[in-house]
């Protein structure tokens, strides 16, 4: 015989009652969990995603879409900036690296970005098979890419224009697979990487492929695709990752890039800084909710205990008599309130990781984002010793009233 | 075992009860006598240590009860005393087995599977020993209830009104369990009742 022996044999005493609040309490508890689960790793995500990039410079148009589309490849291009105004940007002196991008295709909706090598270094990724991409047309796909695709090694196919599988087909030719990269649990996951030249060649009409020769003088190159010329003023680029050299940049870069009629430069840390104020408000309503959820759980369970107490004051006053001291009886009914929060929050928590197991396994868009339930972040155990101390304050009075029950008036009015 | 000497309580200062003077020897059971509210039930919690602050004395096994601290007068109740109610009172969502456990859970007391089945045996109930409390007759509850007064071998039992409710035959039975009970543990036994049936069968009788 113990104590929880004792107060799970009152909860058995009435399931329906002890259901519903560890339901309650759970709801609440799963709300949270799931939003604190969801809002980390994206937050998560979105930095390790914009992690080395200081600036992006493209056309002009939405900062916001700028941002969207070159780091975290969910939007749509603002338009093209052309090979010489990108050159141009990239030989400051205040910037370190620039990486140029060349959006516009895809392949089952997995977008294909032409870059160079720099791209995946920043990312630090590695081939779990095959090698990187080197001639024209040939690509190294991401590991949902290759999971969800069925592209294999040496697989060929044939692009689509834009995002949709519905575009334009690029059949003329077709990219071939080379590599493959190991799971980064970021961005280049979903990506179909190659080289800007191929992005080119896949939309050039049979009538211009005339692709000048490069001359042997290397300042006549272009800095960033060093096969063309610097002087070829027809080749276009989606946008230039920049990292900076010195904190000084952060000052004039922006705003040199900006007096330029046809260029606009997004700080990714500002704008996604933008993006979380405004997904905030959702999230700080379905907050408020699930407090409200867990409030009320918090006075169902209190009246529950205060309702109990009343038709147990004659086991209370007959546990007296046997020999339990007034301390036993109160901290017996603090027990009762703090198991069942326990119940109520362990259930919620495991409710919230399971929807988001579930989530992540029947949506490929959950999984495409990288979003697990197999995670645990400390604030959980902040959740935990909540709800703990919630079940302690929602069993404090009926505990009181345990405490100072007049065993000898209970017993005798039997 | 008992002495009760020039003992009186006051619930409201206006309204004085006292008592009269007596002694129960170990092993000895006795009758509290009293019409409704003469006090036997008052009697009864002040010997138990259920109502406080009396003046007089009471000495159960040569302790003076009131120089008891409330903790350590729980601990004695716990460890001393067995109780029977008019109503079993027993706990109603745990098995018979589990009530019967209480008491020495509560009061700190060693209990071994063995004194349970001897309990349950001597009260012939060995047979719901798993039984939900819920699911026995009014006559089986009460035998519980005497079973879990005297698990623990106490000095005293006190029952209160114990048979007013039932009718001769289960009057008969239960008066004759605790006393058998009583005996069994040599326990000093002390019924408060009004009940005239018992004074046949309880030799000792105190009138209030």
């Amino acid at each position: 015989m113990n104590t929880l022996v004792l107060i799970w044999s009152y909860f058995k005493a009435r399931p329906l009652n002890t259901a519903i609040n560890i339901l309650l309490l759970a709801l609440g508890i799963a709300v949270i969990t799931v939003l604190l689960l969801f809002n980390n790793q994206l937050e998560q995500k979105i930095s390790d995603n914009s992690r080395g990039i200081d600036l992006v410079i493209g056309a002009k148009g939405s900062p916001l879409q700028l941002i969207l589309c070159n780091i975290f490849h969910v939007d749509f291009p603002t338009g093209n900036i052309t090979l010489r105004e990108a050159d141009a940007i990239a030989k400051n002196r205040l910037i370190n690296t620039a990486i140029p991008m060349a959006l516009g295709d895809s392949y089952e909706s997995y977008r294909i970005v032409g870059t160079n090598h720099r791209y995946t270094e920043l990312y630090r990724a590695t081939l779990s098979e095959g090698a990187w991409w080197k001639n024209n047309l040939e690509v190294t796909i991401g590991s949902n890419v290759a999971e969800f695709s069925k592209l294999k090694l040496g697989d060929t196919f044939a692009s689509a224009h834009g995002l949709s599988q519905e575009g334009h087909l690029h059949n003329e030719q077709l990219y071939v697979v080379t590599g493959v990269m190991k799971k980064t649990n970021g961005v280049l996951d979903n990506l179909i990487l190659t080289n800007v030249e191929s992005v080119w060649q896949m939309h050039e009409t049979s009538g211009d492929k005339e692709t000048k020769a490069v001359t042997d003088a290397s300042d006549l190159r272009s800095a960033l695709i060093p096969t063309v010329p610097a002087s070829d003023s027809g080749r276009e680029i989606t946008s230039l990752l920049i990292k900076y050299r010195s904190p000084l940049a952060a000052v004039q870069l922006p705003r040199l890039v900006n007096s330029q009629t046809r260029l606009q430069a997004a700080s990714p840390a500002f704008e996604t800084a933008r993006l979380f104020s405004i997904l905030g408000v959702g999230i700080d309503v379905l907050m408020g909710f699930a407090y409200v959820l867990v409030f009320t759980s918090a006075l169902s369970i209190f009246i529950a205990l205060y309702n109990s107490l009343k038709e147990r004051r004659y086991d209370m006053a007959v546990m007296r008599s046997m020999g339990a001291s007034r301390r036993k009886l109160f901290t017996s009914v603090l027990a009762e309130g703090v198991v069942l929060t326990a119940l109520g929050s362990g259930a919620g928590m495991v409710m919230g990781h399971g929807l988001l197991i579930i989530l992540s396994i029947l949506l490929e868009q959950t999984q495409k984002a990288g979003i697990t339930g197999f995670i645990f972040y400390r604030e959980e155990w902040v959740i935990l010793v909540g709800s703990l101390l919630l079940g302690v304050i929602c069993a404090l009075i009926p505990a009181w009233q345990a405490y100072r029950s007049d065993i000898s008036r209970v017993l005798s009015t039997a | 075992m008992i002495t009760v000497l020039g003992l009186s309580f006051r619930y409201t200062p206006s309204s004085l009860m006292s008592f009269p003077d007596f002694t129960v020897k170990r092993g000895q059971h006795f009758l509290l006598l009293g019409e409704s509210g003469s006090g036997k039930t008052t009697l009864l919690h002040l010997i138990g240590g259920l109502l406080r602050d009396y003046s007089g004395s009471i000495r159960i096994k040569d302790v003076e009860i009131e120089t008891l601290g409330e903790h350590a007068m729980d601990r004695f109740r716990g460890q001393n005393m067995g109780f029977i109610f008019q109503r079993n009172h027993l706990i109603n969502s745990l098995t018979v087995e589990q009530n019967l456990m209480m008491p020495s859970w509560l009061s700190g007391m060693p209990l071994d599977n063995g004194r349970i089945t001897e309990t349950l045996e001597s009260l012939s109930i060995a047979d719901l020993r798993k039984r939900k409390v819920t699911q026995l007759s009014q006559g089986q509850a009460q035998r519980v209830a005497i079973g879990r007064a005297i698990i623990t071998k106490p000095s005293v039992i006190l029952a209160d009104e114990p048979t007013s409710a039932l009718d001769d035959k289960s009057c008969e039975n239960v008066i004759s369990l605790l006393a058998e009970a009583a005996s069994l543990n040599q326990s000093t036994l002390l019924i408060a009742t009004h009940d005239q049936r018992l004074k046949e069968k309880i030799p000792g009788k105190i009138e209030l």
